[in-house]
Order: C-alpha cells, then structure tokens, then sequence
C-alpha cells in the first residue's frame, strides 16, 4: 500500500484512514507492506510492515504543497519507490492512497504486471474549491483511468470522478469508519460549540464564525471552540473582531489525536460546515464521543450518517437555530448522543476491511 | 359469524408548521402555502373521486350506511382553499345514513393533558361545529389516533358521549374477539378495530408481496362473514382511499363495489349509534395504560416516544393555563392548532420500519426528526415569546 503519512505524523484524515484499515485488512489476513513517504516516525505497528522512503524528508509537510519546486520533489518520492520495489515480485496487488504516489503506483503496476486499486480521499477539485491544479488533477485522473479498480470515501466523490469521465463500474464507495470506545463516554453541560478542521476555504469556517455571531445574539454563555490550523487563521481571527465575537471565539492550533476526544467529549455541539467534504470523519469522531453532530449537506458523511442534522453550509440562520435548538433542549441532545453512538455500529472499519478485501480479489481475480 | 359491520373513516388534516426564522416576529406560525398544495392534493386524489362514489352508493343503496370522523382542522381548510370539498361531505350526510364522530376540533393529544378543562373546550368546539354545518350531535367519540384508556373513556362520558372507538390491542383482549361490543368502567360503549380486517385495507391492499394480493370485494367480504362475532369494526384513515393507496390499485373501485359485496354476503352496514343499542354488551373493557391504532406497538409512543417528543407536549401542556389568560382568540387558535398530533408524529425517531411510515407522511420532504425538532422549538420559543408579550401587555392595561 502506498501511502504518504501514518500516525503519529498526521496532516489531514489519510494517515487514521490508514491506521485503521490495515489493521482491518490484517484481520482478513491480508499482509501489508505500507510505505510511507512524509516525516519518520519511531513507532512499531506489529500488524503490517512499515517502509519510510528517505527520499520523503526533504519534502517537509503538507504545508509546502504550494512551494515552488514541489512537483519535482514529488516526482524523486515516487522514483524512488519505483527503485525499491521494481524487482520485488511477491506482491499480489498495489494499492495507492491519493495522487501523490500514483505515478510510482502506475510504473510499478506496469513493471510488475499486478493490478492497481486507487483509493481516492478527495479530488482536486475538492482541495481547491472548483480551482483545481491541472496538472495534480491530470495526474489523479490519469492514475483513475489506469487503475483497475477504485475506491471512493462517499457517493459524493464517485460522483466528482464520474464527472471528469471515470466510468462508475469502476468505483466502489467504502465509507469511512471510527473506532467506538468501549467506554460509553459521560457528557456534561458546557454551553461549547466545536468546529474541528483545516482552516480553509473549503471547509466553511467563515460560515461557523457568522452563525456563532447569530447564536450569541441570542444566548450570552455560549463559547466557541475552533480547532485545527491552517492558512485562513489570521483573516478568522480579523473576522471574530470584525463581527465583535472574539471573546467567545477560542482558537486551540492543532490537536492531536488523544487530546481531540477530550475536546469532543467537552462540547455540547459540533458543526462541521464544509463548503466541499469528501467525507468527513471528524463528525463521526464526534459521535463516538456522543456529542451531536450539524453537518453540511455537501460532505460524505452526510450520505451516512443519520443522527444528524444537516443544513446548507451558507445557510447560517439555519446553523444558528440548530445550534440554538441543541444548547437550550437537553432532549435534542439527548436523543441524537444516544442515537448517534449506536449508529456507528452500523459502519465499522472491520465492515471496510471486508469490503476491501472483496475488491482485491476482483481485482486479482482471486481469493 | 358476523353478520353486522360498522364502517368507519377518519377525515384530517393537520395545519402544516412554518418554517420560521431565527428572528421572526410574524404572528404566521403555520405554512398556507404547503396546507394548501396538501389539501389541494388529498382533494384531487381521494375527497372527491371517494365522495362522489360513496353518495352514489348511499343513494342506490338506502340501506348501506357508515361512519365519518371529521376534524375541525379539516373543515377550516375546506373554508380557506375549496368549500366543494365540504358540500360534498354534506351530501353525504343528507342522506341521513352517515353518522359523525365527535373528537377534538384539533386533532390533539389535549386527552392526556392532565389537567381536563382543554380537552373539555376542544371536544365541545368540535360538536359545536358538526351541529352547525352538518346537523347532528354526535354521540359516539373518537379520540385522536384512537388514543384511549379508562380515564379518557371517563373523560368523554363526561361530555355526554354514549359510545367510544379503539383499537382492538391484542395485549388488552386477550383470547377475547374485537368483534363484539364492550364496555369501560365507567359504562361507555366500547367498540374496537378489528385491525387484521382494518389493515387488509388501509395498508395491505397495494401491496403486491402479500399473498391475497389482489384483494377482490368478493374475498374480503368473504372473510369478514367468516369472522366470529356480532360486529366487524373497520376503522381506518379516509385518505385509504385515493391517496394512501393511488388510483390505479383500484381502491375507488374496491369502494365501489364493496357495499353490493357486503349485501351479498348478507352483512349490515351500521352506524355506530344505532349498532350500540341492537347489540348487547358482552363485557367490561379495563385499559389502564394508553392504548391507540398507531404503529407496531398501539400506544402513545409514536407521539410521545422519546425525549423530544414529550418535551414538546409539556411545552404545549405548560401553556394551556396561562394562554388563557392572554384572552388573544386568534393566539388560542394558534396555540390549539399547534398541539395537533401530526406535528408530535414527525418527531418520532423509532425502529426503522416505522421510521419509513412517519417519514412517509411527513409533509417536511427530506428532513429527519431532529431537523424538524430544530424547526418545532424555534416556533414553540416564538410563540412562548408572543404569549409573554401579550400576557404583559394585559397586566399594563390592568394596572392602568
């Protein structure tokens, strides 16, 4: 499996996506070789066998995307996967996850005459609002059309693919999943909303900010929670002045994986308003922790998960009532915290493991 | 075997919630706009292809009666968007061989307020309006969904009422047969659905998995002469007719044919007065816990079965007092109109199978119960707001 990032090091929802379905796969005993080609980590995961390219470390993080220069440094990443695994032949399948090692997915594809499974997290169009990269975007499409399979994280996403030409018998949508505690979680009244995210266009938090600025209008005590960081932070933060809410506004930077659950199981609400969302996993982190969910009606989760309440992501009246409804009603709260933590039975990564497997073997063409 | 039956059909329609916004002050809790395209659509499917069939009936058939239950909410739509629709139903009962039900004039679950004076007010309002545009008093009640239980029985005796309607829940009969008249504590006549017989119809008749699918006047009829008993209750939603089931099932023509099919058979069509006082009473009824027709589990639970629900009715039940005191008729109105069951219904969050029935009816195309929750509370905080309002604004004029 070729990959790009694996907890610890964590940028956006790809390295947990990771994390859990290998260890899914490993349960249907499948064995993975995983390479991962952003920061070295030291840990050991016993369920798969970790290869951490060096050519990777000179790329930096996500955050260099933009830099000049980039596409080379991507081009000498996937070269030097190729070199590492052109003359191994004990592999049965290659699966890449996104675009970034897809030249390496497609060249060894070739070389070692196994079939490429693509699993495509969100496209460029989706990253960029509609403004896509066109030579990221080539590269993506391109990698669809050679692959002999394709997995999609929603509805939503296969139907992007489907409209830059990727014919849908290809596309298999496997949701994503969260792990459920096994402690049922206790929740206490805060008055805190969370938004949890990149701070970026694309995931709405402009439209969070001028609901709050609605919701404090009406009710005082409320405090709202942003965390995540991101190229937008410093306009947010003019925006909270600018709408005279910065004293309700509390923004956290970055929050790992462990402390996150703390921050869900602390609030009473959590808003995700993307503009543009493939999937969507915090909301159902959200629910593990039985805080309710207001999710946009423009992201992947919104196919799945029922427990919710979905508003349009520019509607902010909408997302102020809704936030309102759920401070002052415990019984809203109530019932959609209970509802929603048994919801997620309904989509485990044990069911996404399954389903993978079922994908390899087509596409192997056996068991 | 039976060879009586008691006819019966519901007539509703809720006044739809607007969807209000966050600041709204208008004094429009309701959406005109959606009651009208409902009303208009009920009207076009069933009202009045079912009306014009059942008068044909009534007319060839001088002895083929039956029973209707009309709200008061539905007749007040009849006034705002087509007053054909009400004509017809008074052709109908012209004839002399239809009798009507009383029951709340809202729909409303006022039965389980535990204070009694809004369900009295409620109940009389509605016989007020039966005697005042179809010329009868009604004798036999109805309650909301068939919601019932010993006290509501008591409530209803209270009022003057001699007979009343439920559900045949098979927990309450036990080995008893649904097909017999009974009695409550409090000595109402009791009659109960035969649901199996009520259901072959209201849900079954469409539905081309089921094995007696397609349901003929000439089965049917057969099976309720081969019933036990002295009377077959047939209870169901008029809206069966038309709407429920479309046109093209041959539902109409099921109601067509269905008063020859029964005199064939040599089953009488009854109205429920006149069935009370031929029959004898077999027994005494005791419901202690709510019983009604709705769902798999024939209580009160698709109303009030979980917390968002009942929270809403005791909002509701909280205001009965002091919106009284506001002496606002147009903001009683609204506040009666607001406690119609409907509104409680799409709040339910049950099993999945049930989950689709009430998503089915639900007039809030595509929205899930805690997105019209959401909607519920901002209206229900407004309109406590208005109340507020007025109730100050009278204590000012007092003070002057």
């Amino acid at each position: 499996m070729l990959g790009w990032e694996f907890p610890p090091a964590i940028t956006g929802g790809l390295a947990t996506h990771c994390y859990h379905l290998t260890k899914a796969l490993a349960k249907q005993n499948i064995s993975v070789t995983f390479v991962m080609t952003n920061r070295r980590i030291q840990n050991k995961y016993d369920w798969l066998n970790l290869v951490q390219l060096d050519a990777a470390t000179v790329l930096g993080n996500y955050d260099s995307f933009f830099n000049t220069g980039f596409f080379n440094e991507v081009y000498k990443i996937n070269a030097g996967i190729i070199r590492k695994f052109e003359n191994e032949h004990n592999f049965d399948a290659i699966h890449c996850q996104d675009w970034l090692t897809s030249i390496a997915g497609r060249e060894l594809k070739k070389k070692l005459g196994i079939p490429l499974i693509m699993t495509i997290h969100a496209t460029e169009d989706d990253r960029t609002g509609g403004h896509p990269w066109n030579q990221i975007l080539e590269l993506e499409l391109q990698a669809c059309r050679e692959a002999d399979a394709i997995i999609t994280v929603s509805n939503y996403t296969k139907k992007k693919l489907e409209s830059f030409g990727i014919p849908y018998y290809k596309i298999t949508v496997i949701y994503n999943s969260v792990p459920i505690p096994s402690e049922e979680p206790f929740k206490q009244k805060t008055n805190k909303v969370l938004f949890a995210g990149r701070l970026t266009v694309q995931k709405g938090v402009e439209f969070f900010l001028k609901a709050a600025k609605l919701v404090l209008e009406k009710k005082h005590d409320v405090q709202f929670l942003i965390a995540g960081k991101g190229e937008l932070l410093p306009k947010l933060i003019e925006l909270t002045f600018d709408l005279g809410i910065e004293e309700s506004v509390s923004f956290l930077g970055f929050v790992d994986q462990n402390e996150i659950k703390e921050v869900y199981k602390q609030c009473d609400i959590f808003v995700m308003p993307s503009v543009s969302e493939p999937f969507g996993i915090v909301a159902l982190e959200s629910m593990a922790q039985k805080t309710p969910i207001i999710i946009s009606k423009t992201s992947g989760v919104a196919e799945v998960a029922k427990t919710a309440i979905r508003i349009d992501f520019w509607d902010t009246e909408k997302m102020a009532a809704s936030i309102l409804s759920a401070l002052t009603y415990q019984e809203l709260r109530e019932e959609m915290a209970e509802r929603g933590f048994k919801e997620l039975r309904n989509y485990t990564w044990d069911d996404a493991g399954r389903d993978t497997k079922k994908i390899y073997e087509q596409a192997i063409g056996h068991g | 075997m039976v060879e009586k039956t008691i006819l019966y059909f519901h007539v509703h329609q809720p006044f739809r919630l607007k969807k209000r916004g966050l600041f709204e002050t208008s004094n429009n809790f309701f959406d005109e706009e959606m009651n009208k395209h409902y009303f208009e659509k009920a009207t076009r499917q069933c009202y009045l292809k079912a009306n014009k069939i059942l008068l044909d009936n009534l007319n060839s058939q001088p002895e083929f009666k039956f029973n209707l239950s009309i709200t008061g909410t539905f007749i007040e739509q009849c006034y705002k968007y087509n007053s054909e629709v009400l004509d017809s139903f008074k052709k109908l009962t012209d004839t002399g061989q239809v009798e009507i039900l009383g029951e709340t004039y809202y729909h409303s679950l006022a039965s389980l307020f535990k204070e009694d004076t809004e369900f009295q007010e409620q109940v009389k309002e509605h016989s007020e309006k039966i005697n005042e545009v179809f010329g009868q008093h009604p004798t036999t009640f109805r309650n909301t969904e068939a919601l019932y239980n010993n006290e509501i029985a008591a409530r209803a005796k209270k009022l003057g009422f001699k007979n009343i309607i439920t559900e045949g829940v098979e927990r309450i009969l036990g080995y008893k047969s649904p097909n017999y008249l009974y009695e409550s504590p409090s000595k109402m006549k009791l009659l109960m659905r035969n649901y199996p017989l009520s259901d072959d119809v209201g849900y079954r008749f469409s539905q081309k998995s089921w094995s007696e699918f397609p349901l003929t006047t000439e089965k049917y009829t057969g099976w309720i002469k081969n019933s036990p008993g002295d009377v077959a209750n047939i209870f169901m939603d008029y809206e069966t007719f038309g709407e429920h089931h479309w046109e093209d099932t041959g539902i109409l023509n099921f109601l067509k044919y269905l008063p020859n099919a029964l005199k064939n058979e040599k089953i009488e069509t009854l109205k429920i007065q006149e069935t009370c006082n031929k029959i004898p009473v077999r027994d005494e009824i005791s419901v202690p816990q709510t019983i009604s027709w709705a769902d798999m589990e024939r209580d009160e639970s698709a109303w009030l079965g979980n917390r968002m629900q009942k929270r809403i009715f005791k909002e509701l039940e909280d205001l009965a007092i002091p919106i009284k005191k506001v002496n606002r008729p147009e903001l009683l109105k609204d506040y009666r109109k607001l406690q119609t069951s409907d509104h409680l219904h799409y709040l339910c969050t049950k099993s999945l199978d049930d989950q689709d029935v009430h998503n089915y009816f639900s007039p809030y195309k595509g929205q899930n119960a805690y997105e019209n929750f959401v909607e519920y509370s901002v209206l229900m905080d407004q309109f406590k707001e208005k109340v507020k309002e007025y109730s100050q604004e009278n204590n000012e004029k007092v003070l002057v």
